[in-house]
């Protein structure tokens, strides 16, 4: 039996702590700030919202589904540079940094624990699929904004106003929204 | 280049069949995707389905996305048009017919160049071409919405370039796998052991004539191509990756020295298929500039011409080791130091650097780039 001191560690996204600098009310630059997590936010609910749909669409198909782990999990190591100010690893780098390193703005973990949390050491079959899926809903529950999927017809209007306001944070803050535009021609 | 498999898989049959399976088994023809196109102002268009329903592997959630090559120009870093209809969702993404043959003629002259400058071109593919590479890449396999593939004709010049492309991602991932093994990263290894498997396979499969850049589809394509297309793959490539992969997929805690070590018989069957220039006695590499702005007496600032900067220890500042053998007796501080410099863009192991190599041995400068 584990002592109470002894730290805990399961494969649900129970015991972690997600987005820990932001949802713990840290300070930052405020024009370092908004950009970043408002590029972080976009990536969100568009990239890891297709990824969700891919996992969902893949749930059957073990071959595709494992693949779309690895996606996710560069993905997450992207969001986190991002949230961190830090230049963003070229492609390759992403899964083994993230399974040597962990993450830090995204969630408070190091490589072993994340590698289990996305289950990159683990066989992808349906039920997998399910706890994964359930970990990213977790994941984007927590960031403080409404991480809509983008990409669904009902959320057009939520996508529009969270452009305006970003752009209107953006000018708040002093700083250029053309940072948005090579993300949204990346979808 | 061995191009035989691209006379054993019959493409144009493989992508019209794989279309007209997806629509029937979505409840619509190709009539639909020509009145959504119409919808959106392209009647005078080519409409083209492409991605994953042509290459035969969509899923129940997968887009519909669709190409129409208008004999209008188009603005660059124009956006695709998202459409819902009775329950499908669509990507309709305008191109114009001057720039498709504009990009294709330049394939067709890049596929003919050597090894190095074939990747350094290509890398810089969509910052001097309207047709962005993934784009021209779906093109290729596109079916039209009268059933042909009118495109596949220039699948002869994609293969070399895009298998170079995978060949050189794989090059890459196996030296940083090699470093991260002497760093005393395992986990770390594991992860670019995992990438050099999955570039490798995409290589192998792009030199099959089956060439589809995004990774997370490699590996279903992989076991299609070895259980239903027979002579796509190239046998040794196919027993060894796959024995590679499934070893892989043991989740041992790390990546073995062996797994590593088994790539190198993989590097050398990719390379005689590529024809291309053997390294065993080379470690290609390019360096950025910096500059330094010294800390103390143990670490400098590295700062890149992008005002970008690191901090990095300066005693474990050193050049790569001139071949490749070398990287087995690189110190764990040594190694760790490379593959600091190869993260953070200061140093590449890509094969655009063959041809410079020579030259940049006298660059003293340049090897400040690893810290």
């Amino acid at each position: 039996m584990p002592s109470p001191t002894e730290p805990r560690f399961s494969s649900s996204a129970r015991t972690v702590r997600w987005f820990p600098r932001i949802n713990a009310g840290y300070r930052f630059d405020a024009g370092e700030h908004v950009t970043s997590t408002i590029s972080a936010a976009w990536l969100l609910m568009t990239e890891l919202r297709a990824y969700i749909e891919d996992l969902a669409g893949a749930r059957d198909i073990p071959d595709a589904a494992a693949l779309v782990k690895i996606k996710i999990a560069e993905l997450l190591l992207q969001v986190d540079a991002v949230l961190g100010r830090a230049v963003v690893p070229p492609e390759m780098h992403r899964l083994p940094l993230l399974m040597a390193y962990g993450l830090g703005d995204v969630a408070a973990i190091d490589g072993p624990a994340a590698t289990r949390l996305l289950g990159l050491d683990v066989p992808t079959d349906g039920a997998e699929v399910d706890r994964l899926i359930g970990v990213l809903e977790e994941l984007l529950a927590a960031f403080p904004s409404d991480l809509v999927d983008a990409l669904q017809p009902e959320n057009q209007g939520h996508v529009l106003r969270f452009l305006r306001s970003a752009n209107k944070a953006c000018e708040r803050v002093g700083c250029d929204a053309g940072f948005l535009a090579p993300l949204m021609t990346s979808l | 280049m061995d191009h035989r498999s691209l006379q054993t898989v019959n493409y144009p049959d493989f992508v019209t069949a794989n279309a007209a399976a997806f629509l029937r088994g979505r409840n619509i023809g190709f009539e639909l995707l020509a009145t959504l196109a119409r919808e959106q102002g392209f009647e005078d268009a080519q409409v083209l389905l492409t991605s994953s329903p042509v290459h035969g592997i969509a899923t129940a959630t997968s887009d519909i996305d669709l190409i129409c090559v208008t004999p209008q120009p188009v603005s660059r870093g124009q956006m695709a048009t998202q459409i819902h209809r009775d329950g499908q969702h669509c990507e309709i993404l305008p191109i114009g017919a001057q720039d498709l043959e504009r990009a294709f003629a330049d394939l067709a002259l890049l596929s003919r160049r050597a090894l190095p400058q074939r990747l350094a071109d290509y890398q810089r593919w969509d910052a001097s071409h309207a047709v962005r590479k993934k784009y021209l890449e779906r093109i290729v396999y596109a079916v039209a919405t009268d059933g042909h593939a009118h495109h596949l004709g220039h699948l002869p010049a994609l293969v070399p370039v895009a298998a170079a492309q995978e060949y050189d991602a794989f090059h890459q991932s196996r030296v940083c796998a090699m470093l991260a093994g002497r760093a005393d990263e395992p986990e770390a290894a594991r992860g670019y052991l995992i990438n050099a498997c999955l570039f490798a396979m995409a290589a192998a499969l792009s030199l099959g004539g089956w060439v589809l850049s995004n990774k997370k589809w490699t590996l279903r394509r992989w076991h299609e191509a070895g259980t239903s297309r027979r002579g796509l793959l190239d046998p040794m490539l196919q027993d060894r990756l796959t024995a590679l992969w499934s070893a892989v997929c043991e989740f041992a805690p790390a990546a073995t020295a062996l797994e590593i070590a088994a790539l190198e018989e993989i590097a050398a069957r990719l390379a005689v298929l590529m024809d291309a220039p053997s390294l065993a006695d080379a470690l290609p590499h390019t360096a950025a500039s910096c500059t330094q702005a010294v800390l103390d007496k143990c670490s400098a600032f590295l700062i890149g011409d992008d005002g970008r900067a690191r901090l990095a220890a300066t005693a474990e500042m050193q050049a790569p080791p001139p071949e490749l053998a070398g990287l087995a007796t690189l110190t764990s501080a040594q190694a760790a130091s490379l593959l600091r410099g190869a993260r953070s863009g200061a140093l590449s192991f890509s094969l655009t650097a063959i041809d410079s190599r020579a030259k940049d041995e006298d660059k003293e400068d340049t090897h400040a780039l690893a810290d």
